[in-house]
């Protein structure tokens, strides 16, 4: 299956590591750098999943995904939210902002994958 | 039968009467039907203040001076609005204290005070002993004019003993008082039998008198109209009915006649003894404050008219003023109404003797006998004797001294002087006692000394002004003003020295404790009074049945009664072996006082009892422990001032440890982010090459590991800057001061920052380049060089989008400083900013939206390292337009 990623955040030393992990893996993939770029991405790409930063310049993640669901944009595309703060209260603040799931960074290269897998087979 | 054989007889068997009256109404009382514990009875007993004086002495006062006979009862009638209030504090006070006379009521007042006491006795005996003695004179002339003597040419003092009828009436008097008035040991206690006798005299007094003058003004003459008229054709008889009279007296000479008439009205002895001591119950004084005045009026009407008809009727014959009442009745043959006369006129006599009499003896036994006889032993209240006894018989033979004293006055002096003349000398001497009681009344700050000393220079000077010129014709010479009347002049003088001294003195002197209690007592209404009720848990050493047995020394078995009596009203029983409270000791030296006056008992309780009721030093105590618990409320006050300030303080540190510790988690947090996002890259790409290592090609291993490489370094600098900070702040980082030129500096940072200028396409001016003198200064140059990299990088990390970014570097000296600015056209930094973005963490509360570029610690590294250098660092910004940074730093100058 050659399922569409979109990977949302500001590092590009990220956004290139992620790139790689996600097209090793088959799928097909684009990226933005912040929230705006976000949105601009998924109405243009359409992804099935999009692996999205939180704390970014300009829009952040929780923002991006709180628009997205509001104007009902791909309502089947399911986020992973990919964050460095990794407390409890972001964790439930991504969830109530539309996310599917959260992954801390530092985040392992398999975990990554394996999730992915299964969000996307769901 | 005529007048003259009738007189004696009618007199002896009025004086019978007297004796039955008294004893029925002893007899009714005892059987709870008392015939004067009523408002009436009471309003008529105040009627002693009108005495032979008034029945005789008016008459020729007014038929021989005018008007001014009537200021005895203008004064009365123009206190009496005022009169209740006063006189009911008096009753009051005195029912609660016991007091038994106007000596015990001031002596109590001004901290129980013998001397005092002992005083007022004195002067009290002084001044009302020729007032009994005038009593006894109107008597025997009285009685002597109905027998056949004319009044007017006898000389009664040459009288012998035995053939005077006022000796054996005296006796009689002394008889009737000691049977009647010293029954009860107690003497604050109410004698029914001889007030009924006092009520009886008032009212026989002025129907007898206006029953005579009816008979003079419509019998004799034609009404009061036509005996006036008959009196204004009269060159001689006009004076009497203008107000300055025959003695030309004027609107001074008047006033204080009226003003000594109203001292006398309260504080005769006499008055005193019927208004304050007989009196059972406070509400009679609402009727006797309108009746009394009242029946002032109505013994008055006829006063005018009796002296102006005499004066016609014995016009060009030799009279005697005084005895009209009787020498007109008998003149006309009317011998009934002469003899009528004569009895009200003993009435008023006897009325005024008895009470009086009883007055000054209790005064005189209480205040003067009693304490002498304590002091020199004579009663030895260390020897179980019973002494009840002894103090009614003391009493007993005060009376009998008083009236004997009274009599032998009469013989001696009396003679002389019209009556209403002596009357006004003893009301001046008595309104001496007028400062020290109304004082007493209201002034708290009145003392002792204050009392004794205006007491004591009123009399003094009243009794140089007014009795010893009598005596003395030379001192009489000497103080001779024939402008003046010698009454109005003596009150002046004796009352404004007695002020002058009782205010001064009192003012001058500090008033003991007990005084301050009394003071409280007597001012205060009883329920606000803070020494009403003393304490009950005082530490005496005595029993209550040594208290009983000190009474019962002196009220034999009605102590016991009395103790029981006592403690049932408090709903508990007598118990003779257990400690004596402080109320029962209280109470019993009040009931003591009762039989021996306030001093006397004071005296004897203050031995007997070690532990004084209120003592002196309980009362220091008790103002001791009140100040004490000032000071504390005061400390508790200001303690509670520091508790809110450190509680303000306290609340105000945790608001900033709280918003300290919120900073510290947000740095935290922005630390680990910052710290996370090139460790998220480094481990992620690193476990790439790691795994695909054969797989992957060389070109993706250069650029995963060159990535790899530029965030470990990221990373590297992150962990300096966060060390660097901690020991900035901590003042552990050591500095390395060099001096080198300002221009150097600059070069070195701008050599650095090229690269990243150039990426960002961003344009430096720099101002210092050549232009400037050399500025030198002496700091670490790697510090400085790390603010000014600081401030430049941030420049460049917040440029505003879409906009070419112009930073513009200068240096400018100010006084002793160099002055840095760096300034930029980026987004600028809201105001509310300006001074908490030099703080640690602050970055982390920047707008959301933006991800904290860096740790948030950059500036404040920059603010320690610039402070350290003693140098300040600030900003102005506009949002939007731009921000400049400025730092100082101290300055060396190179020529």
């Amino acid at each position: 299956m050659n399922a569409k990623i979109l990977i949302v955040d500001d590092e590009s030393s990220i956004r290139l590591a992620l790139e790689f992990l996600m097209q090793d893996q088959g799928y097909t993939v684009a990226t933005a750098a912040n929230g705006q770029e976000g949105l601009a991405k998924v109405a243009e790409f359409g992804p099935q999943l999009i692996i999205l930063d939180v704390m970014m310049p300009i829009m952040d993640g929780l923002e991006m995904a709180k628009e997205m669901r509001t104007q009902g944009l791909s309502p089947d595309t399911v986020i992973l939210f990919l964050t460095a703060k990794g407390q409890e209260q972001d964790r439930l603040a991504g969830y109530a902002h539309g996310g599917d799931a959260y992954l801390a960074k530092p985040f392992d290269n398999q975990e990554l994958v394996e999730l992915i897998a299964e969000m996307l087979e769901d | 039968m005529s007048a003259a054989q009738l007189a004696i007889p009618v007199a002896l068997a009025y004086l019978a009467l007297l004796f039955v009256l008294a004893y029925w109404a002893n007899r009714r009382a005892e059987k709870g039907q008392s015939w004067t514990d009523n408002p009436l009875a009471y309003s008529l007993s105040l009627a002693v203040f009108c005495t032979a004086w008034t029945f005789y002495g008016s008459v020729g006062k007014a038929s021989s001076s005018g008007p001014v006979f009537l200021t005895t009862y203008l004064g009365p009638l123009l206190l009496s609005p005022v009169w209740y209030l006063l006189l009911r504090q008096m009753v009051r006070v005195s029912k609660k204290q016991r007091i038994s006379s106007i000596a015990d009521f001031i002596s109590a007042r001004y901290g129980k005070s013998g001397f005092l006491g002992g005083l007022v006795a004195f002067i009290a005996f002084a001044c009302v002993v020729p007032y009994i003695s005038l009593q006894l004179k109107a008597i025997t002339v009285s009685l002597n004019t109905l027998i056949g003597y004319d009044p007017a040419t006898t000389d009664f003092s040459q009288m012998t003993i035995l053939g005077d009828t006022a000796f054996f009436i005296a006796i009689i008097l002394a008889i009737f008082i000691i049977f009647f008035g010293t029954q009860n040991l107690d003497s604050s206690k109410r004698r029914d039998g001889l007030m009924a006798v006092i009520v009886f005299e008032s009212v026989f007094k002025l129907v007898t008198f206006l029953a005579l003058g009816f008979y003079v003004a419509y019998g004799l003459y034609d009404g009061p109209g036509s005996i006036f008229q008959a009196a204004l054709e009269k060159e001689e008889l006009r004076p009497l009915l203008s107000m300055q009279g025959n003695d030309n007296l004027g609107y001074w000479d008047w006033s204080w006649f009226i003003l000594i008439s109203m001292s006398a009205i309260l504080f005769l002895p006499r008055q005193f003894q019927v208004a304050v001591v007989e009196n059972s119950h406070e509400q009679h004084l609402k009727m006797a404050s309108w009746f009394f005045p009242l029946y002032l009026l109505l013994i008055n009407l006829f006063v005018p008219i009796i002296a102006i008809a005499g004066r016609l009727y014995f016009e060009g014959q030799a009279y005697d003023a005084d005895s009209f009442v009787l020498s007109l009745p008998l003149a006309e043959g009317q011998d009934a109404l002469a003899l009528l006369s004569f009895l009200g006129g003993l009435a008023a006599a006897t009325g005024m003797i008895i009470i009086a009499t009883l007055a000054l003896s209790t005064m005189v036994t209480s205040n003067l006998l009693i304490p002498i006889l304590i002091r020199t032993k004579a009663i030895d209240l260390n020897k179980a004797q019973q002494l009840s006894s002894s103090i009614v018989f003391a009493r007993r033979a005060a009376v009998a001294f008083t009236i004997l004293w009274a009599y032998i006055y009469f013989k001696i002096i009396a003679n002389a002087r019209p009556l209403v003349d002596t009357g006004w000398v003893s009301f001046v001497g008595i309104a001496q006692l007028a400062p020290a009681m109304l004082g007493g009344l209201f002034w708290r700050s009145a003392t002792k000394a204050g009392a004794k000393a205006g007491i004591l220079a009123g009399f003094i000077v009243w009794g140089a002004m007014l009795p010893l010129p009598a005596l003395w014709p030379d001192w009489a010479a000497l103080l001779a003003d024939s402008e003046q009347h010698p009454v109005p002049r003596a009150a002046f003088w004796s009352l404004l020295t007695n002020l002058i001294f009782y205010v001064g003195v009192s003012l001058r002197s500090k008033p003991s404790a007990l005084e301050l209690t009394q003071a409280a007592l007597f001012i205060d209404d009883e329920d606000h009074s803070p020494f009403a009720e003393p304490e009950e848990d005082d530490h005496s050493q005595i029993l209550n049945h040594d208290i009983v047995a000190l009474l019962s020394r002196f009220m034999s078995e009605q102590a016991l009664e009395w103790a029981e009596q006592f403690f049932e009203e408090k709903g508990k029983s007598y118990l003779p072996m257990s400690l004596a409270n402080n109320q029962f000791i209280q109470a019993a030296e009040n009931t003591l006082g009762g039989v021996l006056g306030t001093a006397s008992a004071r005296a004897i309780f203050a031995s007997m009892v070690k532990q004084k009721p209120i003592g002196q030093k309980q009362l220091f105590k008790m103002l001791q422990e009140t100040e004490a618990l000032l000071r504390y409320t005061r400390e508790i006050e200001s303690k509670s001032a520091i508790l809110q300030r450190t509680q303000a303080e306290l609340q105000q540190a945790n608001e900033q440890l709280k918003e300290l510790a919120q900073m510290k988690d947000d740095f935290v947090s922005t630390v680990t982010h910052e710290l996370r996002t090139p460790l998220t890259s480094i481990q992620s790409l690193s476990q790439i090459l790691k795994e695909r290592k054969d797989s992957l090609p060389a070109e993706r291993q250069a650029q995963f590991l060159a990535v790899i490489f530029k965030e470990s370094q990221r990373l590297g600098r992150l962990i300096d800057e966060v060390l660097d900070f901690q020991r900035l702040e901590q003042r552990k980082m050591s500095f390395s001061y060099s001096r080198f030129l300002v221009q150097e500096l600059l070069a070195d940072v701008l050599l650095i920052l090229e690269e990243s200028m150039e990426q960002n396409g961003v344009t430096v001016e720099n101002k210092l380049q050549s232009l400037r003198p050399n500025y030198i200064v002496e700091a670490d140059y790697d510090r400085l060089k790390q603010v000014l990299i600081n401030l430049i990088s941030n420049a460049i990390k917040f440029k505003q989008a879409g906009r070419p970014l112009r930073i513009q570097i200068d240096a400018e000296k100010n006084g002793k400083e160099l002055i840095f600015s760096v300034s930029d056209n980026g987004i600028g930094i809201p105001n509310e900013l300006h001074q908490s973005i030099f703080e640690q963490f602050k970055q982390g509360q920047m707008p959301s939206r933006d991800k904290p570029k860096g740790s948030g610690l950059g500036l404040a590294i920059c603010k320690q390292i610039i402070e350290q250098h003693r140098g300040h660092i600030w900003l102005s910004s506009q949002p939007n337009f731009g921000s400049t940074f400025y730092f100082s730093i101290p300055l060396t100058t190179k020529k």
